[in-house]
């Protein structure tokens, strides 16, 4: 594409005429250049206004981008604590149902034998189908103590932050987690 | 420039003097204002200088510095929509308005009327058409200027030239009568 043919166009436009340059500007400039000006404090906050306003001016990738990584941070700084906390208490409930399944099939067996049995291995497989994997652990993680008339099954170790070691219990004392 | 870069101070000096009509009839073009024309040139030959290591031996020099200039250039003009100090079509500081020979004063109503109507353009076709009619810039020059396509450019400026030849309509049958 080559400029139209108008013939007195060119003409036209250079009747506006270009200006000349105040005297000595070449001179001020390399004087300038020579000893440049200290900006004020008030010149740096502007500088700094303009790098930002035309940061967020840019690309709208680049503003995307910007506003989906503090999207992220945001989220991760709120739901972080709470989603670790929650899984903590959702494993701390699940093994408490556990252990009370355990009491449930010693009791069974305590009702059909007249007394507790001195493992857990031995509700297997009458009583219960299979062993029972704490969710903290990710193993089989549970203990029995039992002697004439009482018994405590207990999640051995410290697997749970929110409790003491050995911690949830089942008693037949209490007849209660804790 | 390759001198000006190794810290030869001679060679910034004979840069700023051979530029020193043409750039500032530049910014004048852009921005009607005699002052802040003056200061673009002189922050234009200061950043020239500040930047004078990312400037790539080799490559042409007047692109380079007509980008500098013209994003000064729209600096300010963002300044100025946000803190208005002098209205944009306010030229009585310009030029002498006081009449002179016909001639002359028909010239100087002449330059007024297309620079009115080259003020009328959109940002962007007219300062593709400034660069390529007032300051002789080629098409890959321009183009390297403002950092849009050989034809993008083209396009632009046949776009401005066809807009002020109906614009100036009036003044074309005033010269070839």
């Amino acid at each position: 594409m080559s400029e139209p043919e108008i013939p007195d166009i060119d003409e036209l436009l250079h009747s506006w005429e270009a200006e000349t340059p105040p005297p000595g500007l070449a001179q001020r400039t390399l004087e300038r250049i020579e000893n440049p000006p200290q900006p004020g404090w008030l010149e740096r906050i502007d500088g700094w206004a303009e790098r930002i306003k035309r940061f967020f001016e840019g690309p709208p990738l680049r503003t995307g981008v910007l506003a989906t990584a503090a999207g992220c941070v945001l989220f991760l700084m709120v739901w972080s604590p709470n989603l670790f906390r929650g899984r903590a208490e959702g494993d701390l409930q699940a093994c408490k149902v556990r252990l009370k399944v355990i009491a449930t099939a010693i009791e069974a067996y305590h009702d059909k034998n007249g007394e507790f049995p001195t493992t857990i291995e031995q509700l297997i497989p009458g009583y219960l189908v299979t062993a029972k994997a704490c969710p903290a652990a990710g193993k089989d993680t549970y203990k029995l103590k039992s002697q004439a008339e009482t018994f405590t099954v207990f999640c051995g170790g410290h697997h749970h932050p929110q409790v003491e070691p050995d911690h949830p219990q089942y008693s037949s004392d209490t007849a209660a987690g804790r | 420039m390759e001198k000006t870069q190794a810290g030869d101070t001679q060679a910034l000096a004979e840069l700023v003097r051979r530029y020193e009509k043409m750039l500032f009839g530049y910014a004048m073009r852009i921005t009607h204002d005699r002052e802040m024309a003056a200061d673009i040139f002189q922050e234009t030959f200061m950043k020239v200088f500040q930047r004078r290591s990312t400037y790539k031996v080799g490559s042409t020099f007047k692109p380079w510095l007509y980008r500098i200039c013209l994003n000064l250039c729209r600096d300010r003009f963002r300044k100025r929509s946000r803190r208005p100090e002098v209205e944009l079509n306010d030229h009585s500081h310009m030029s002498d308005p006081a009449p002179g020979p016909d001639e002359v004063a028909e010239k100087r109503r002449r330059g007024e009327r297309v620079r009115q109507a080259i003020a009328n353009l959109s940002d962007k076709h007219r300062e593709v058409l400034i660069l390529a009619q007032y300051q002789s810039l080629s098409y890959p020059e321009i183009s390297e200027v403002l950092g849009i396509p050989v034809g993008t450019v083209k396009s632009r400026v046949h776009f401005a030239i066809k807009k002020l030849a109906e614009d100036l309509q009036d003044l074309r049958q005033e010269i070839s009568s």
